[in-house]
């Protein structure tokens, strides 16, 4: 799925929090947005969802494969969320309702979007849980049954699931230890590969950035101040901020270790 | 997948999780013996409610009259079987009335909208300070005395109190990420609070709801003693305690049991609440954890 944004702006009581933002994701393609807390990644990535607060202000245009979001009704965008938008939030712990199975979790896409029978339910449940690395038998499990790691193979499945053709991983490792982030990368990646689908990755952090993403936007108080290729960023960061974010993730060994096969973080 | 044998090894482990606890066992035997002679009283009491004795009123219990006889010859125990069933109905209504209402207003108070929101928490602030005997007084002036004035009284003051108090659980669960992420999904808002939200508020409900039930059971005595309650010649306990309540110098036992019932039932309901909300925390239930 391709998408748009232009001239993007986001205001919160009169407070703008992201302004002018251009953004491009081409079909198939898996784009980062990385900046530091609180410069409006998140709210971008809502904004494409139709989910911002009630009282935000959005104007600019965000075109998902011709489709005007900014606008958009709430049955529309309902319609749109979770079959042709998927979303993978930052911490699995909180975003997994604790009273369903992780059956229930994953089959609520489909629920919502198909009129599948009850077995072609459990086999298309069974079969995401596959392809996102879950035995089998946790499907009567709990999110609080389940470890991080787990959590978060649960939210994939459940932002995959329905087949959508652009996935929103909103900082979906950050809340991750860094065996598990790798891991979670990995799999988000080849999943959507697999599916054909773009992706826009959001994160703070350039060594996470490196392996999901082959180009990235770099935002800085609300404004895009640098954008290219994931590995020439890495390399040569033309903006300020980009340079600080590259030298963080270069400081940080957490994430370097010999484990990194491609040595850019 | 949660199939209907998972849902149902779920109740047996709430219901056995009751059990072991001295109030769920207390609870579940009145209630469960409540229910069964309100059953047995649709087609069998001792005497006939119209059967009267001229020569043999205010008896004292004895084998033919368990209870013992009224002003007017009648059997008490016949009377108190039959009015079981009355009570039963007027409870079962008022909380499914109740429930309903509050859960509307709940989900009124947390809507995205904020005039919405903000307009139904001002409304239910106002509305709650009407007290119930007077809505069921201004009901009765043109429905009359009626159980349909009892339930639609007590239902609407403890739906409002019901909203209120399940308020703060609704907005933390309204809130939440799971929430946002069943949005993300494309659940629509009816679906995310009757999926997301409610079950989420059931602990709050339940307990609201059974002490909403022991309520009123006590209103239904209140206002039938009133005159806008049960209408004069349908059996309650509220009848019978009104109509023995003048004769308490002369015999004080007919108004005991009548008295003794309301107590037991209105104990049982409270404990019957605390119990199921205990037995149905998944945290303080390790049994249902695994389920």
């Amino acid at each position: 799925m391709a998408v748009v944004t232009d001239r993007l702006g986001i205001a919160i009581a009169g407070r703008q929090i992201v302004k002018d933002v251009h953004l491009e994701i081409h079909d198939g393609q898996r784009v980062g947005l990385i900046g530091s807390s609180g410069s409006g990644k998140s709210m971008i990535a809502r904004a494409m969802m139709g989910l911002l607060p009630p009282g935000t202000d959005v104007s600019g245009t965000i075109d998902l494969n011709g489709e005007q979001v900014v606008g958009m009704r709430d049955a529309d965008l309902a319609a749109l969320r979770g079959a042709a938008v998927g979303m993978v939030f930052q911490n699995p712990g909180i975003s997994l309702n604790p009273l369903l199975t992780v059956g229930q979790q994953i089959a609520l896409p489909l629920r919502l979007h198909y009129a599948l029978s009850r077995e072609e339910l459990g086999q298309r449940v069974r079969a995401m849980m596959t392809r996102a690395g879950l035995p089998e038998e946790l499907i009567d499990r709990r999110p609080h049954q389940l470890s991080g790691g787990q959590q978060q193979r649960v939210g994939i499945a459940c932002a995959l699931v329905a087949s959508p053709r652009l996935i929103i991983a909103d900082e979906p490792t950050t809340a991750l230890d860094s065996l598990t982030q790798r891991q979670i990368v990995d799999l988000l990646v080849s999943l959507v590969d697999e599916a054909g689908a773009s992706m826009l990755f959001i994160t703070h952090d350039f060594s996470v950035l490196a392996h999901a993403t082959q180009y990235c936007y770099v935002l800085d108080a609300g404004r895009i101040v640098e954008h290219g290729a994931t590995a020439a960023l890495l390399e040569s960061p033309a903006s300020e901020t980009g340079e600080r974010l590259v030298m963080a993730a270069q400081q940080l060994t957490l994430h370097r270790g010999k484990g990194d096969d491609d040595g850019r973080a | 997948m949660t199939d209907t044998a998972t849902r149902m090894r779920r109740i047996r482990i709430v219901l056995s999780s009751m059990w072991r606890q001295p109030a769920g066992k207390y609870s579940l035997t009145v209630l469960g013996l409540w229910i069964a002679v309100s059953l047995v009283s649709l087609c069998w009491t001792p005497y006939d409610l119209m059967e009267t004795d001229g020569y043999h009123v205010w008896q004292a219990p004895s084998a033919s009259h368990w209870l013992g006889t009224d002003g007017t010859g009648a059997d008490v125990f016949s009377w108190l079987m039959a009015g079981s069933r009355t009570d039963l109905v007027i409870v079962v209504l008022t909380v499914l009335f109740s429930a309903a209402l509050g859960l509307l207003l709940v989900a009124a108070m947390v809507s995205r909208s904020g005039a919405l929101a903000h307009g139904s928490v001002v409304a239910i602030d106002a509305l709650i300070s009407i007290p119930t005997v007077l809505i069921a007084l201004m009901l009765a002036v043109p429905m009359g005395a009626s159980v349909a004035v009892i339930v639609l009284a007590c239902g609407f003051g403890y739906g409002l109190n019901l909203a209120r108090v399940a308020r703060p659980q609704a907005l933390l669960a309204a809130n939440s990420m799971y929430v946002e992420s069943a949005r993300a999904n494309g659940a629509s808002a009816p679906r995310v609070f009757l999926t997301h939200v409610v079950p989420n508020i059931m602990p709050v409900v339940v307990v609201q709801c059974s002490l909403s039930a022991g309520t009123a059971v006590l209103a239904e005595s209140g206002l039938t003693y009133l005159g806008v309650g049960v209408p004069s010649g349908v059996p309650s306990w509220g009848h019978s305690l009104a109509t023995s309540v003048k004769f308490i110098n002369i015999n004080p036992q007919t108004v005991l049991w009548p008295g003794l019932l309301v107590t037991l039932m209105v104990v049982a309901l409270n404990l019957f609440g605390d119990a199921l909300r205990d037995a149905m925390d998944p945290l303080a239930n390790p049994q249902l954890r695994r389920a």
